[in-house]
């Protein structure tokens, strides 16, 4: 899956999800809402989103948990995501 | 008291006299990030950018536009304003493209009214490339001018409106003795949902200057 979505690599991967994929990580990443009102996203714009942008880790404006979300749901691994120590003091990936 | 002289910044290295270039089809940048655009070239980012659409070549170059209508605000106790408030707000691309006889760009110019399509005539050989003129769902677009940068070559100013269609058709000579070309103006339109401070574009360089 690139780092660019679209309905059509996203049917690829979620078949018939696509669309629903599609709205989600348009809300999670900031990108707008989805629809074919007017100020909205069109699920069939060809464009598709940017996800490589929201998931850099220099952007602080999408949360982690948005970031893994987003990277589970375009099925990319997230460029070097921050890690995180637990309060037991094992590391993870964020 | 003695006074002092402050130092003049003529920004001689911020003027703008490169030419650009013109894209659709672009990714549409989530929140807090921007065009991906391949450093080496300024070319959009063709991972994040798979329909990167190049509008091609221009007669003069391109015009960038924002412009927001400001109203003022008066109270009865004071003649002068006291405050303003934004009431429009616009963002545009304008130029004269010159690839008239594209037929998918000239397509693509046409949102909401033209249908391309391409193939061989049945019962002969004469093959075609058209768009039909009549109505259908209006598409936008995510558009940029990308132009390299006095200050630094190797760096761009990019120029992108999230969600764009020209909106002045197309219209064009065809002469022996004057270059075709057709004025287009793309303008932007909000995408409501997204934050309040991003919703129609984002002008913005490759470069950290202060």
């Amino acid at each position: 899956m690139p780092l660019n979505v679209n309905l059509e690599n996203l049917t690829t991967m979620h078949g018939d999800k696509a669309d629903r994929v599609f709205r989600e990580i348009a809300d999670l990443g900031g990108f707008g809402s989805v629809g074919s009102g007017e100020g909205q996203i069109s699920s069939a714009y060809a464009g598709g989103l940017d996800v490589a942008g929201v998931l850099n880790p220099a952007n602080t404006a999408v949360s982690e948990k948005a970031k893994d979300r987003i990277a589970e749901l375009a099925g990319v691994k997230r460029p070097d995501a921050p890690v995180e120590t637990s309060s037991s003091g094992n590391k993870k990936h964020g | 008291m003695a006074t002092s002289a402050t130092a003049k910044n003529w920004r001689s290295t911020a003027q703008s006299y490169n030419a650009g270039n013109f894209w659709g089809g672009l990714a549409i940048p989530g929140a807090a990030a921007r065009l991906r655009i391949h450093e080496a070239d300024g070319t959009p980012d063709a991972t994040a950018n798979a329909s990167a659409f190049h509008y091609g070549g221009t007669k003069g170059g391109a015009k960038l536009m924002i412009k927001s209508g400001l109203t003022k605000v008066y109270i009865d106790e004071f003649r002068g304003p006291v405050g303003s408030t934004v009431d429009t707000l616009e963002m545009g691309i304008s130029a004269e493209l010159v690839a008239t006889t594209d037929i998918v760009l000239m397509t693509r110019l046409m949102p909401g009214v033209a249908t391309y399509a391409t193939g061989a005539l049945s019962g002969d050989d004469a093959a075609y490339t058209e768009m039909r003129i009549g109505t259908k769902a209006i598409t936008y677009e995510s558009v940029a001018l990308i132009f390299p940068l006095i200050e630094d070559a190797t760096e761009w100013g990019v120029f992108n409106i999230y969600s764009a269609l020209n909106d002045t058709g197309v219209e064009w000579a065809v002469s022996r003795k004057e270059l075709g070309f057709t004025p287009i103006s793309f303008v932007g339109y909000e995408i409501t949902s997204r934050a309040a401070t991003d919703t129609l574009g984002c002008y913005w360089k490759s470069k950290q200057t202060t």
